[in-house]
């Protein structure tokens, strides 16, 4: 291959990947549905580095597909066929830490727990947690938008970015804050799934520790009941730092490894954390629990210890899955809480109808659900049945004025899906946002928007945005 | 004004400046899309913490409904009665752009689009709606908004403005891109 | 994740068990965290996810060179990642049939050099030679003979740690004689197997365990309760001898009864009476050896053991990172052993100790050569109450 020539001659010869053997592992992200071999991967070591991937990219007409930790489950960094992934791996510095402004800037390849990590000695935290934060980069996290267990109250990764520094495909410097007068292109780049620029550098809002964190575990025999609450909750006015639900499946799944207490027996299971100064967590804590009358058990942890046992239990839910099954297909839709207990069993339906199982562990504060279907890619058509429960599940959030993903993004795996969400001016506009910013369609092309000839072999499904007055859910 | 009608006179018109009540983008052309009449509540369901409102809604108006509700507004703005929150997001702020989730815009061409959404998470596509705050008023028509409100308990974000400086080249390549995307016929102004 | 086994392995035992430890493996990427040559490096291809997919590839394509084995040689075997994987996957056994698969793309050269350094650490008589400019600590109390007899264990000798850290064992006989236990000793000869095990010679290895397993199996019928061992690197060899047989095989069930008996010394003296015991009054930090944290799972056992003596203990930054030591690593695979080494030992004197205690030998004879800190085993510490 020319291009992988020209880039061993121009970059250290350790940080070019080349060859069938030494590519393969890079075919997949987290999402290992799809695997795709690239031509070349290369892991820059500092952003002249990367100038020169986007040059060589560019004289060749060859795709780049950048890359965090490999972590998305939505395949966003799949690489495509006779592209060069670049994989930000190895900028993995953090630059500076302002304890007095709450502010870190970090390399791209910096793991979001890292951050928090570094900056504890100040009381200080870095807010989204993805339940992949063990792992995940900041960069990804960026160009995913990411979410987590605590974006209930401090919000999303948009929402805790203060500036990006990142290349355009001509190699340019684009700096872009988040006080920037006029349009939100800082906005625009967050969940723009490595399609518009290549990010170098991000500057990231740190939170100051709470005077005291309260989390709450309950359990219910009636999924309903615990949906109801989660509802109840909002409406009396309390915003919790995080509020997850989890199923039997997914309570016995982390049970499993974490020993962390759950009880097994449970229908569902409730976590809520409530956290601020120590007099309005009491408060909080007297309101909440007040609104627990239909748990069977409650327990509200009583040591730190505890506290992170429990939530290590939910944060590894999705792979001690990988215990009850060989492979699982996570979805990501979001929903009007209120639609909750409706949505949950519509989705126990559409499983006993596809005849798999599938585990519910999700963010139930925010209304995002993450169904995760349990298949076996060994038994035929069992990825066939997965995908098309998939789409059923993720039409659904859609007609009840949801939204296809919360906070995993579109990638390669929710291309079909956006047709239902979106009309074909609003994927043309998207289509031309990305040609504003790379005319040649260089950097991760074909990911995160159908083009309009697949939606339209697709048929027409899409409903306009929360338009269906009194969707019809009992429709299956 | 029905939206129809909005569409219709954005059509009609070679170019056209689009206002709210006046308050912050002072009129100084002759051919104007005065929004202000496009107003009120199009959706609200308070234990969503989420409203749908049209662009030419008063933030005063606003407040007042969710004060019934024993909620607030999670940003603030220099605020006069008149002044629109379609207004305030052509201005733009970091903060409201935060609680922005969705639009529905119709573009230089006249078409109606629908940009984000109603719930508090949602990454389908690019962030669009809150792309467009701080466009004033270049780029698109703002129709409907949906934002985040809070409960009354929880602090409302403090406001850390804008920094007014000339931008990057490059930047400015991409703005001109981007006005080419939503009105290439320049008819917003 | 599936693994389609080519066809030459289609029915071959150790591919299926393969295939089945990968079909655990959801590809989530969490163990790259934790994994100290992924930290090092930052190239998937050094990550534990990197190396599975090495693997699946192997099994799959049967096409796999050397530059896979390379990678495969550059894991320290530190089980990191088992601690990590909420998926449970049991990375080393797999590790250790990847290796196996790969071993004959391995130079002629690399061979030799390895046969020859394995042959030398797994004989004493060999090892015993560097005594004199290798020796760490040696013995200085009088032997303790127990007055009263509470029972028998079985103390693993090791074949480094005689010659090269006697006072470990020394204190450990002492310690248990003083509460009551009669201690007998394997020989110095009865390696665990490790060794050999992990560098590439399965059938010597066998060899030795299966001696292993019938000897210890007569100890226990004679009425040893407990089998002591004092290098966490053997302990958890000797816990794995049953992942070395098939479920069918005669020795996979005798292996259990071993592996069941056997403890780290630990874990034995963690739930006795130790009054009378005294320790020595020093400002210590101790250095957690993955074979003991990760391989036996048994995090925060010694850190408890020596709070509950009294030691005020501060934790160390990155204590579930390898030392870089990793049995035979740091001899093979020099560079990334010292890096880690160093990083080990920089978060060790963080808090300006006397003295680094340690649970396992190689980690102890590993660490002393980068720092002027003394490095002991932790029950070097204990002594006896005079009376």
């Amino acid at each position: 291959m020319q291009i992988t020539q020209e880039l061993l001659a121009a970059l250290p010869e350790h940080i070019v990947i080349h060859g069938d053997e030494m590519t393969r592992p890079f075919e997949c992200d987290g999402l290992s549905m799809y695997r795709q071999k690239p031509l070349a991967v290369v892991l820059p070591e500092n952003i002249e580095q990367i100038r020169i991937v986007i040059e060589i990219c560019n004289k060749h007409n060859t795709p780049i597909v950048s890359r965090g930790a490999g972590t998305g489950l939505a395949g966003g960094a799949l690489p495509l066929d006779n592209s060069i992934v670049l994989g930000l791996s190895k900028l993995n510095k953090i630059k500076t830490i302002d304890p007095q402004a709450k502010t870190a800037v970090v390399e791209p390849g910096v793991r979001n727990i890292a951050i928090s990590e570094a900056v504890a000695q100040h009381d200080l935290y870095y807010a989204p947690d993805p339940s992949s934060q063990i792992a995940c980069t900041i960069g990804g996290n960026v160009a995913e938008n990411s979410g987590g267990v605590h974006c209930l109250k401090y919000g999303l990764t948009v929402h805790n970015v203060i500036a990006i520094k990142m290349l355009t495909i001509d190699g340019e410097e684009l700096i872009l804050h988040r006080n920037d007068d006029g349009i939100g292109l800082l906005a625009l780049m967050n969940g723009s799934e490595g399609l518009l620029g290549i990010i170098t550098e991000v500057t990231v809002k740190l939170t100051p520790k709470p005077e005291r964190v309260q989390l709450v575990m309950a359990s219910f025999d009636h999924v309903r009941d615990c949906a109801n609450t989660v509802s109840n909750i909002i409406k009396a006015g309390i915003i919790p730092a995080g509020l997850e639900m989890m199923d039997q499946f997914a309570i016995g799944a982390a049970e499993d490894f974490t020993h962390a207490g759950y009880p097994r027996d449970a229908q569902a299971l409730l976590l809520c954390e409530l956290d601020g100064d120590h007099d309005n967590v009491e408060q909080e804590l007297t309101k909440l629990l007040a609104l627990l009358s239909t748990a069977a058990t409650i327990k509200v942890a009583n040591s730190e210890q505890e506290r992170l046992t429990l939530w290590q239990g939910r944060k590894s839910a999705f792979p001690s899955v990988g215990r009850l099954s060989p492979d699982y297909y996570c979805m990501d839709g979001t929903i009007p809480r209120h639609y909750l207990a409706d949505v949950l069993e519509n989705i126990t339906q559409l499983s006993a109808h596809y005849a798999l199982r599938v585990a519910n562990v999700f963010h139930a504060g925010d209304g995002n659900l993450h169904p995760l279907i349990l298949y076996d890619a060994s038994i035929e058509g069992d990825i066939e049945k997965a995908e098309a429960l998939g789409t059923e599940i993720l039409k659904l959030c859609v007609d009840v004025g949801g939204s296809i993903t919360g906070e995993h993004g579109v990638g390669i795996e929710k291309l079909n899906a956006m047709c239902h969400q979106f009309a074909a001016d609003e994927l043309e506009v998207f289509h031309q946002i990305k040609a504003a910013f790379d005319p040649q369609s260089l950097l991760n092309p074909g990911k995160a928007i159908p083009t309009l000839h697949r939606c339209a072999e697709l048929g027409n499904m899409h409903v306009h945005n929360n338009e269906l007055p009194h969707p019809e859910l009992e429709r299956f | 004004m029905n939206i129809e009608e909005i569409q219709q006179q954005i059509l009609d018109a070679e170019q056209l400046q689009i206002i709210g009540n006046n308050s912050q983008l002072k009129s100084n052309h002759l051919n104007t899309l005065d929004m202000s009449a496009y107003s009120g509540l199009v959706s609200y369901q308070a234990e969503e913490l989420v409203m749908t409102v049209k662009a030419g809604t008063t933030i005063t108006y606003i407040e007042s409904i969710l004060a019934h509700n024993e909620q607030i507004l999670p940003f603030s703005i220099k605020n006069t009665a008149s002044t629109t929150i379609g207004g305030a997001y052509a201005i733009g702020s970091p903060e409201l752009r935060d609680a922005v989730l969705g639009v529905k815009v119709i573009d230089g061409q006249g078409r109606i689009l629908n940009f984000g959404g109603k719930v508090m998470k949602n990454v389908a596509g690019y962030d669009v709606s809150r792309l467009l705050v701080g466009s004033k008023g270049q780029l698109v028509a703002v129709c409907e908004i949906s934002f985040r409100v809070l409960p009354k308990a929880y602090p409302v974000a403090t406001s850390t403005g804008t920094i007014k400086q000339t931008p990057s080249k490059v930047r400015q390549q991409i703005e001109k891109n981007l006005k080419q995307v939503f009105d290439p016929n320049g008819r917003f102004v | 994740m599936q693994t389609k086994l080519s066809e030459h392995l289609a029915d071959s035992a150790h591919g299926k068990k393969a295939a089945d430890i990968i079909s655990a493996c959801v590809h989530c990427g969490f163990c790259l965290a934790t994994c100290p040559t992924y930290q090092l490096t930052g190239n998937e291809l050094d990550s534990p996810r990197g190396r599975i997919y090495l693997i699946k590839s192997a099994l799959e394509n049967n096409q796999a060179s050397k530059s896979s084995l390379q990678h495969l040689d550059h894991c320290l075997t530190c089980r990191s990642c088992e601690t990590t994987c909420p998926s449970g996957v049991k990375y080393s056994e797999l590790v250790g049939i990847g290796r196996e698969l790969l071993e004959n793309k391995r130079s002629l050269w690399q061979k030799a050099s390895r046969s020859t350094i394995r042959r030398f650490l797994t004989k004493p008589a060999l090892v015993n030679l560097s005594k004199p400019f290798a020796q760490q600590s040696a013995i200085k109390s009088p032997v303790i003979k127990p007055q009263v007899t509470r029972g028998r264990v079985l103390l693993l000798t090791g074949c480094v740690q005689p010659a090269l850290t006697p006072n470990t064992n020394h204190i450990t006989k002492n310690v248990l004689s003083t509460l009551g236990y009669q201690v007998d000793e394997t020989s110095q000869q009865a390696c665990c197997g490790a060794i050999d095990h992990h560098n590439a010679a399965p059938t010597v290895a066998l060899e030795r365990i299966k001696a292993n397993i019938d000897n210890w199996l007569r100890s226990i019928e004679s009425g040893i309760e407990t089998i002591i061992s004092t290098a966490s690197g053997c302990g958890v060899m000797v816990k794995d001898y049953p992942t070395l047989f098939a479920p069918s095989d005669d020795y996979y069930l005798k292996a259990s009864t071993v592996a069941e008996k056997t403890k780290d010394i630990a874990e034995f003296l963690i739930n006795q009476d130790l009054s009378p015991i005294q320790h020595q009054a020093v400002n210590v930090s101790y250095h957690a050896p993955c074979s003991l944290q990760h391989g036996q799972k048994l995090p925060n056992l010694v850190e408890r053991l020596l709070t509950t003596l009294g030691y005020e203990l501060t934790p160390i930054t990155d204590s579930h990172l390898c030392c870089g030591s990793a049995g035979t690593y740091s001899l093979f695979e020099p560079e990334t052993s010292k890096q880690l080494r160093d990083n080990k030992l920089k978060n060790l004197t963080q808090s300006q100790p006397d003295i680094i205690v340690t649970s396992n030998v190689g980690c102890q004879l590993h660490l002393s050569k980068g720092t002027k800190t003394p490095v002991r085993h932790w029950i070097e510490l204990l002594e006896p109450k005079a009376d």
